[in-house]
């Protein structure tokens, strides 16, 4: 049986997720199938490796690549571990695939636990995620009825225990090194790499973190074809994508795209995001999270995928796209981002930990019009010195999600410096809810 | 405060099958939590003896992880989304409702002990801004009037 | 172990495979800033001071966490990486105090030397530094919050080299802070190094704080005279007084580590029963007296003995506290008067202390090892105190030579020990033993361990130095000084001073960095 190249059939919502039943009358565990008969895992890994598929957590890194670095003939246990702590702001795509269709999520898991010898796959879930706990575990729990888990699954000498583990309320715990801190029961502080994962993980052993999406991306590549799944997207972009839309649209959602989907058709094209609300003036979009490098309207009509938009200084990172109209003061939006990284810095190292208090500060003040002649350049030039200086990719994410408002709204900056004021009115709720 | 004999034979069968006992400690600590409404010293005392860490050790964790509660807080913990999309959709304004309909500022408890505001970073229900969490339960596209009613619903079903 | 070949700043140089570095920089000469590095500890990379550029890396990497690799080519002092170090020093003083002219680490702080060598001279910081709380986390350690650098030094060395874990880092982001609970404040034997390795202000010693700028202080590289490890020592004194004790880093012996037990064994050889000069007794009573008459009466003891009973009824007991030179000295003065038995008082025993990589001995005396070594190059063989004691009740022992050098609260003097049977009792020693000196015909008064210099043997075999860095007390000498003197007022005694030469070195000076101690 075949599966067709979609991640999320729409009929399934977190009132109704597809289960066991329904995932195998879509070809689900068809992939499991395949790979555990074939029994060859350097097949398996050429099969990924030729799909193109690419991490979906934020960096793009090619994902057969990333098990290729465990070892082969481990001398003790290795581990997966899923990253599905997603907390980065706008983002909220993995909490869709597991409260929706958690079996295609467990069976890449299995998938892919399989090619790199893991024992055990560690899910570390957010907390804030309650409905993905209870759908995912009542998964895991079916699957081990249908012997998909534990040991000798579906007849194999191989046995793997999938646990969910929690993260809780830690921005940092995503960070693939801070996860396995994590995991481990202590304090989300990034570990320096190398040694990198996949040398010393969890409990010192081999380990992969993969995000939930890149996972739920194996049985298609398997089951749906890697030739189809190559052909979808352009680059190293290939495979189904989901995009998570926020903000000023008329239809905030997520949508699975092919990345071939430019940023404009995601804000403006009926079938997603529907246009700004109210047909206002777009001022501004963030395509790939608070990380990512602010966008302006001229420069929204490029393929949302990872080479696109490295090209042009940002990046898809977890395809979180915040479109911000007219009405919104860009340093409001730079100050929420400044306080989120400030509360969410763990605050191991010292350019984040200071710098992220600092740009806080400055920022606060301009915004309550006590800014001063030199605070922009200073902002400017601290947050540069974050980039390239920090233990994880926390510090860029700073100077990147930052410093590109104050580049590009320079001018807004320097009005609130000179009318000692925000001009702009105040956030507020809506009066009905909206249609 | 102390475990019931049930959660402590859950936190038994978890360090059962750990791979090293602090692997299942954040989800030991949230089910004490879910327990007992709060981490209090003590029981935070008897839970690193349990996982074999000293109490400096446990401090850390405790209070890293900010869904973890070292004092009491009320039967049902709100916590209100103010990253930036639900910034943009107002929530700041819902929080400033809230505070105002439950008398406490943020992270505060109110007086009937029923209600914890907080305002905290993203939640991941960001299509649905401004959005919440009541205990376990998403609300989202939320209005003044809409964050009232739920208000009401918890104060109807818990009197 | 086969070695790699790396370039730093133009410099060829070797190195061990597997090495790190950092290390490999420092050790040849090529300074790399670093807080949170520490040699003994893991390297969690958190201070970010130590970047460098090395060809074929796109960003900076932290030298304490790079495993060198054959070829490496390394850059240390580019513009990147100034900038990066002046840049990473203005990120530490937005929140720093900057309150120097009262903090105790100023002087030493290796944060000011940074901000002097590598920051720059003004802050661009307007806005408002987080307040954090001062605490008391141990008997002796207190800590300045606010200074703190975040480096986690202290809370690694309390969990990779004590065990016992008694500080942690809580809270997070610019709000950490070092925390120990209330019921198990930092209160261990080795709790001090806390101090030494926190490289800023933040954590204190509460017995030194607020008692001595450390630019007045004089530093003596020294020995630790409390154990039979003898680690390596710093004696920091002023006005003539001890100020504190501080670890010097010496890998075959004590690492870069001490114990709070020889941290403040100062204060018990200034317990106020010092003797602080020598005595005679008259009409059974121990008068204060001069040298001279002191030396001259110990040296008409002796001789009357030797002259009249023989040489076989004199007894020397040497002492652990001794140095090699002075037990040298002891043994040659005394057999060339034809005595030749010697017992070695038995130091105070204590369980033995094992820590990773650093170790408590049990016997509490410095140079047991040294002392045996002295006595066997002349020639003599060594009687247990207690076999003395039995020759003394049998009356073949009659004159008693005995030296002692402990501090006050550590007994090493048998409690049936027979002084009473003796008919002549000279005692050398720097404080009176109950009992036991009130039985001595003379009291010759000798110096602290921290008044003397020589050298002493560890129980590993390891020769270090002790070097004088206080003038004894009162009028007290040190026991080569008394030997030297009391040759010189014994007939016959002249002769075994031939060709000794005092044991006094250049009094080596020290400088003292926290956890990067190096030679002056």
């Amino acid at each position: 049986m075949t599966m067709q190249l979609q991640l999320i059939p729409p009929q399934y919502t977190v009132q109704s997720p597809e289960m066991l039943e329904a995932y195998r009358k879509r070809g689900g565990y068809s992939a499991l199938e395949q790979v555990l008969g074939r029994n060859d895992r350097k097949w398996m890994l050429d099969e990924v490796k030729r799909s193109g598929l690419s991490g979906r957590g934020g960096a793009g890194f090619s994902a057969a690549m990333k098990w290729s670095f465990m070892p082969a003939e481990p001398s003790g246990p290795s581990y997966l571990c899923v990253n599905a702590d997603e907390s980065e702001p706008g983002t909220f795509k993995d909490r869709h695939l597991m409260e929706r269709v958690p079996h295609l999520v467990l069976e890449g898991i299995i998938l892919a636990a399989w090619a790199m010898r893991a024992e055990r796959a560690f899910i570390l879930l957010r907390y804030e995620y309650p409905n993905c706990r209870r759908i995912l575990q009542q998964a895991i729990d079916e699957a081990r009825e249908a012997g998909l888990l534990g040991q000798g699954l579906m007849g194999t000498d191989w046995s793997l225990e999938v646990v969910i583990r929690l993260g809780a309320g830690t921005y940092i715990s995503g960070e693939e090194m801070a996860l396995l801190e994590t995991v481990e029961g202590n304090r989300a502080w990034p570990r320096q790499k190398p040694p990198f994962p996949a040398q010393r993980g969890v409990f010192g052993r081999p380990t992969t973190v993969n995000n939930v999406e890149t996972l739920a991306c194996v049985p298609l590549v398997i089951a749906a074809g890697v030739d189809e799944f190559a052909a979808m997207g352009s680059g190293k972009s290939t495979g189904p994508k989901l995009y998570c839309v926020s903000g000023h649209v008329k239809r905030p959602g997520l949508y699975e795209a092919p990345m071939t989907v430019t940023l404009k058709e995601l804000i403006y094209d009926p079938r997603f995001g529907g246009g700004i609300r109210g047909d206002r003036v777009l001022k501004a979009v963030i395509p790939g999270g608070s990380s990512a490098p602010v966008l302006r309207p001229d420069e929204i009509d490029v393929p949302a995928n990872f080479e696109s938009l490295a090209k042009i200084g940002s990046m898809l990172g977890s395809a979180a796209i915040i479109v911000m109209d007219e009405t919104v003061c860009m340093v409001r939006a730079a100050q929420n981002t400044a306080h989120f990284f400030d509360h969410e810095t763990c605050g191991e190292c010292t350019p984040c930990r200071e710098g992220c208090h600092w740009m806080r500060q400055i920022l606060d003040r301009i915004e309550n019009g006590r800014g001063m002649e030199g605070d922009i350049d200073l902002m400017s030039d601290r947050l540069a010195a974050i980039e390239g200086q920090t233990i994880c990719p926390f510090g860029e994410a700073v100077t990147w999600g930052l410093g590109s408002i104050v580049e590009k709204f320079r001018d807004e900056f320097q009005e609130h410096i000179r009318l000692g004021r925000c001009k702009y009115e105040a956030w507020q709720p809506a009066k009905e809810q909206m249609a | 405060m102390k475990l019931s004999e049930q959660t402590s034979q859950r936190i038994d069968a978890l360090l059962a099958q750990a791979v090293r006992p602090r692997e299942v400690l954040l989800v030991a600590l949230e089910l004490a939590q879910k327990e007992c409404n709060y981490i209090s010293p003590e029981l935070a005392a008897s839970l690193a003896e349990r996982f074999g860490m000293t109490q400096a050790d446990m401090e850390d964790v405790l209070t890293f992880y900010t869904v973890l509660h070292r004092a009491p807080v009320g039967r049902h913990v709100i916590r209100v989304c103010g990253t930036l999309p639900c910034a943009m959709a107002g929530s700041d304004g819902l929080v400033e409702h809230l505070s105002r309909e439950l008398g406490v500022e943020p992270g505060g408890t109110t007086s009937d002990g029923l209600f914890t505001l907080h305002q905290v970073e993203c939640l991941g229900l960001c299509e649905q801004a401004p959005a919440m969490l009541v205990d376990d339960q998403p609300y989202g596209k939320l209005t003044l009037q809409r964050v009232s009613e739920i208000l009401q619903d918890y104060r109807r079903r818990s009197s | 172990m086969s070695e790699v070949s790396i370039n730093i700043d133009g410099r060829e140089l070797k190195a061990a495979e597997g090495a790190i570095l950092l290390d490999v920089a420092l050790a040849a000469g090529i300074y790399i800033p670093h807080f949170c590095s520490h040699p003994l500890l893991s390297r969690p990379a958190n201070c970010r001071m130590c970047l460098v550029e090395v060809e074929g890396a796109p960003k900076l990497v932290p030298s304490c966490m790079m495993v060198v690799k054959d070829g490496m080519v390394v850059r240390s002092n580019t513009p990147r990486v100034l900038e990066s170090h002046r840049s990473v020093m203005e990120f530490y003083l937005t929140n720093h105090p900057l309150d120097c002219p009262v903090c105790d680490q100023s002087g030493e702080c290796v944060l000011q030397n940074y901000s002097w060598a590598f920051g720059s001279a003004a802050s661009r910081f307007e806005d408002v530094k987080v307040k954090q709380e001062y605490k008391e986390v141990g008997p002796d350690i207190v800590l300045y919050q606010d200074r703190c650098i975040m480096c986690t030094r202290c809370v690694r060395f309390l969990r990779e080299i004590t065990g016992t874990r008694e500080l942690s880092v809580i809270k997070r982001g610019v709000y950490n802070e070092i925390h120990a609970d209330a019921d198990k404040p930092v209160d261990n034997p080795l709790a001090g190094n806390v101090v030494d390795i926190c490289p800023v202000g933040a954590l204190l010693s509460r017995d030194f704080l607020f008692k001595c700028r450390v630019w007045w202080l004089k530093s003596t590289a020294s020995t630790c005279a409390l154990c039979a490890r003898a680690c390596s020592i710093s004696v920091d004194t002023n006005s003539g007084q001890i100020m504190r004790l501080k670890p010097r880093e010496n890998a075959s012996v004590n690492g870069t580590w001490i114990c709070d037990y020889g941290r403040f064994a100062f204060k018990d050889w200034q317990h106020d029963q010092r003797l602080a000069g020598p005595a005679v007794r008259r009409d059974g009573q121990l008068i204060g007296t001069s040298w001279d008459e002191s030396l001259q009466a110990a040296g008409n003891a002796l001789r009357m003995a030797l002259d009249q009973d023989g040489p076989s009824t004199v007894a020397v007991a040497a002492s652990p506290w001794l140095t090699c030179e002075e037990a040298l000295l002891l043994g040659k003065l005394m057999t060339s008067f034809g005595v030749t038995t010697f017992t070695i008082w038995d130091a105070p025993q204590h369980e033995r202390l094992q820590f990773n990589g650093f170790a408590i001995s049990q016997e509490k005396a410095w140079n047991r090892r040294g002392v045996e070594k002295a006595l066997g190059d002349v020639g003599l063989s060594i009687i247990k105190p207690g076999r003395l004691a039995g020759m003394i009740n049998e009356g073949r022992v009659t004159t008693f030579y005995a030296t002692g050098g402990a501090a006050f609260s550590q007994s090493f003097v048998p409690e049936d020990f027979p002084a009473g049977r003796l008919r002549q009792l000279i005692v050398q020693d720097c404080f009176p033993r109950g009992e036991f000196t009130q039985h001595a015909a003379v009291v010759l008064a000798g110096a602290s361990p921290y008044e003397k210099s020589g050298t002493v043997i560890n129980e590993d075999g390891v020769e270090q130095e002790v070097n004088q860095a206080l003038e004894p007390i009162g009028q007290a000498r040190s026991d080569w000084e008394i030997l030297r003197d009391l040759a010189q007022h014994v007939a016959g005694g002249q002769a075994a001073m031939a060709g000794t030469a005092p044991p006094e070195r250049p009094g080596r000076r020290w400088k003292y960095t926290r956890g990067n101690s190096e030679n002056e």
